[in-house]
């Protein structure tokens, strides 16, 4: 675990490990909850929140309306949650799959995805964006850098980040690419 | 007329560190900051695994005023009147409370531009005399 949270570059201390599953446990949430429930002053809520806006662990939206800042965790965050061991692994895969965006993949494949991500982060790789994930992988793989087993897995991985790319560029061309897509291994 | 939070919360720990007895402290309501924290009128500092308490009187009430501004509305720019207080500052962004029209504002800035302004819920005039308090606690002798 201490190698994984190195390459991270991440360390939590007891506190705001609590902050942070205390956002992944009621998120969307408010900076005025996560103080209320952890018995914490604003002041020092208001700055861990902001130092894990900083490393990509939370990010924020403003709710309609009252424009209240809800939080929320990204990827990295349940990541670096992962690599302490502070989250089931049903939580785990909840939330990876909706923040990558892929709900055809099961909790066994989201785990085994998060393992290689785990097993092969390097300091600025985008996790928190499954399409430039699946590039800086796949460009890794192609280096034979690549430490994973499960060539299905990435297959469909892959497979589902570069429709995402060509969906960008519009549903006609998704259409016209998208037999081919689904066909080609790329690994 | 402007107070710190973080200023009066250092201060407050200095004060507990040199001032404050040994303890076993009861419940520990609310951490203030990394190992200060209040338990009733009681600061409380944890200092490698020993306590050290300083009754701190109404004081605690005053950092409680602070301590759980619930936004209420969020708000166009307005240019707050004094008294503020800065609940968190560092060289990029920082949040502070002020009024106007008679509704206490919190408003977070980032460098020069306003990230966000709402109506929080606290009371103005309690907002007023904890401001005094807490002017009164860091002018006065450490």
């Amino acid at each position: 675990m201490s190698g994984l949270l190195e390459r991270f570059d991440v360390r939590l201390d007891e506190r705001e490990l609590r902050i942070l599953l205390g956002i992944i446990g009621s998120e969307p949430t408010t900076a005025y909850k996560v103080a209320v429930d952890n018995r914490m002053h604003f002041s020092y809520v208001y700055k861990k929140l902001w130092s894990f806006e900083q490393e990509g662990l939370v990010a924020y939206f403003c709710e309609p309306g009252s424009g209240r800042k809800l939080y929320y965790v990204l990827p990295k965050g349940v990541l670096i949650l992962m690599a302490y061991e502070a989250l089931s692994p049903k939580m785990a895969a909840d939330k990876l799959r909706d923040r990558w965006n892929l709900k055809d993949f099961s909790d066994d494949e989201i785990l085994e995805l998060a393992h290689i991500f785990l097993n092969n982060y390097r300091p600025g790789t985008p996790v928190n964006d499954s399409v430039m994930s699946a590039y800086v992988l796949y460009t890794r793989y192609l280096a034979g850098e690549l430490n994973a087993r499960n060539r299905a897995l990435l297959n469909k991985f892959f497979r589902r980040a570069f429709e995402a790319l060509i969906g960008l560029i519009g549903e006609g061309c998704l259409q016209k690419c998208g037999q081919d897509i689904a066909s080609r291994d790329y690994i | 007329m402007f107070v710190s939070i973080q200023r009066a919360l250092d201060k407050l720990r200095a004060l507990v560190g040199s001032r404050g007895d040994a303890c076993t402290p009861d419940s520990l309501d609310l951490e203030l900051s990394n190992g200060l924290f209040l338990s009733g009128s009681v600061a409380v500092l944890a200092q490698g695994g020993a306590y050290r308490c300083l009754d701190v009187g109404g004081l605690a009430d005053v950092l409680r005023t602070f301590a759980y501004p619930q936004t209420i509305q969020q708000s166009a720019f307005k240019t707050l009147r004094p008294p503020y207080v800065e609940l968190y500052e560092d060289e990029r962004r920082y949040v502070v409370l002020g009024i106007y029209d008679d509704k206490v504002y919190m408003s977070e800035w980032s460098g020069i531009r306003l990230c966000c302004s709402w109506v929080v819920d606290i009371d103005v005039d309690r907002y007023r005399r904890s401001y005094e308090a807490l002017e009164r606690f860091l002018s006065g002798e450490p």
